[in-house]
């Protein structure tokens, strides 16, 4: 299992060292697909978010909410792929 | 016996699309001529922008391939696109001092056509090809055609003193333009088309390169990358679309477990671009840092997944950067489920 905000301190440390102009203070309502410009910077968000979390993700599970949901729908999908493995 | 890389052909065919023009083509197609809810194929359109998320660009050979709607269609589409490339490779051998080869091996992961790849590229070289040489064909390979190809030539006797091995994907013909299969869109959005040769001589006179052992694994996980089927052709296809991504790191990370092979600090290194997402973690599982990847990386931005004709690409452009002595490496892999890793050492 991991926590929901577990999920969201690894976005937001992401986010702050990739994205330094872009404000993490409401990351839960920013859209993943409007601060993730290219293709590179999504896998090194899901390594990033598979090294901290010590599970691997799929980025096929997660599809397009990589792109339509914001980082809080995003965390919410996390928890529950993780979830539905147990 | 030792065989040595004589010259890589990588000429570049088709016409060179970007991500944005793939997408705006792709959208207005599926919002055009598919039937189902409107809200599943904006899904299926979401899907699409992050398989062509960023600045990516390949060839495309087929520009019509969202008209294809008949086996005709699709088969026709593609002996054209292989003349293309036949056309392409004939002129680059033909600019080199290539001996007469007495092996001509066609490898395609795509399609059947008859005449075959090698049977059309030695009429097309003429003399350049004994006429008493080996042709063949090696289909069904998938993304380590290229390198069964070389694995096969590298155990021929001393009679084959020269190999050209041609490899053709016009990736694009195989696309369904009317599924919503999200696998088949998968492929459409990953790949490019492209073509590559290698000319492999046991003669090491103006050799680029010593050829080393090549060693392979296969995992018993056949379906796992396959052709689905629809009434007019076949399309890519995976057995578990969703864990996908998973299953293919361990069966590679499995393979390099029984795979003799090394690395050393010096060592340059081409993996097959499957996807970004596989490059990056693979790469940061056997310990390959970003700076050695780049060739790799750099390959797919331009190029995306030309299938096995892409390790092919990528070698070429290690062995023009590499020093005298200096060891390259390739790791290819793909439907089998399979993993090829060979080196060489340029001379």
């Amino acid at each position: 299992m991991i926590e929901r905000q577990a999920v969201l301190d690894a976005i937001r440390e992401f986010v702050t060292a990739h994205f330094p102009a872009v404000s993490v203070e409401h990351l839960e309502t920013l859209r993943a697909g409007d601060v993730i410009q290219q293709s590179l910077e999504l896998v090194e968000l899901v390594l990033h978010l598979e090294e901290r979390l010590g599970v691997e993700i799929n980025i096929n599970e997660l599809g397009e909410n990589l792109v339509i949901q914001n980082f809080g729908g995003l965390a919410d999908e996390l928890v529950k792929s993780e979830a539905r493995k147990k | 016996m030792k065989w040595y890389i004589r010259s890589v052909y990588t000429p570049t065919v088709g016409a060179l699309w970007n991500n944005r023009e793939i997408f705006a083509r792709i959208t207005a197609h599926l919002r055009k001529n598919s039937n189902p809810p409107d809200d599943e194929i904006e899904r299926l359109l979401s899907l699409i922008r992050v398989f062509l998320i960023g600045s990516r660009t390949r060839y495309v050979q087929c520009e019509h391939f969202l008209d294809l709607r008949t086996f005709q269609e699709h088969a026709v589409a593609f002996a054209e696109a292989v003349d293309e490339s036949i056309r392409s490779l004939i002129n680059e051998v033909r600019a080199t001092d290539a001996e007469p080869f007495d092996a001509v091996i066609g490898v395609s992961s795509v399609g059947q056509l008859l005449p075959g790849i090698a049977d059309r590229l030695a009429t097309g070289l003429g003399q350049r090809v004994k006429s008493n040489a080996l042709l063949l064909d090696l289909s069904n390979g998938g993304c380590t055609a290229s390198s069964r190809a070389l694995q096969l030539a590298s155990t021929l006797d001393g009679q084959h003193r020269h190999v050209l091995i041609a490899v053709v994907e016009p990736t694009s013909t195989l696309a369904d333009p009317l599924s919503l299969d999200r696998p088949n869109w998968q492929g459409v959005c990953t790949f490019g088309d492209g073509t590559a040769g290698i000319w492999l001589s046991t003669d090491p006179d103006g050799a680029l390169a010593e050829l080393g052992s090549i060693d392979s694994s296969h995992r018993g996980d056949a379906d796992l990358i396959r052709w689905d089927y629809s009434s007019s052709y076949y399309r890519f296809g995976v057995s578990d679309f969703e864990a996908f991504d998973r299953k293919v790191r361990t069966g590679i990370l499995g393979a390099l477990g029984e795979i003799d092979w090394v690395d050393t600090k010096d060592s340059l290194w081409a993996v097959h671009p499957a996807g970004m997402m596989l490059l990056l973690s693979v790469a940061k599982r056997i310990g390959l840092d970003r700076s050695r990847l780049e060739p790799s990386i750099r390959h797919f931005r331009t190029f995306s997944n030309m299938s096995s004709a892409s390790i092919l690409h990528i070698l070429r452009d290690l062995l023009e950067q590499a020093q005298s002595g200096q060891p390259i490496r390739w790791l290819s892999m793909g439907a089998g489920f399979h993993v090829i890793y060979g080196h060489c050492t340029k001379l």
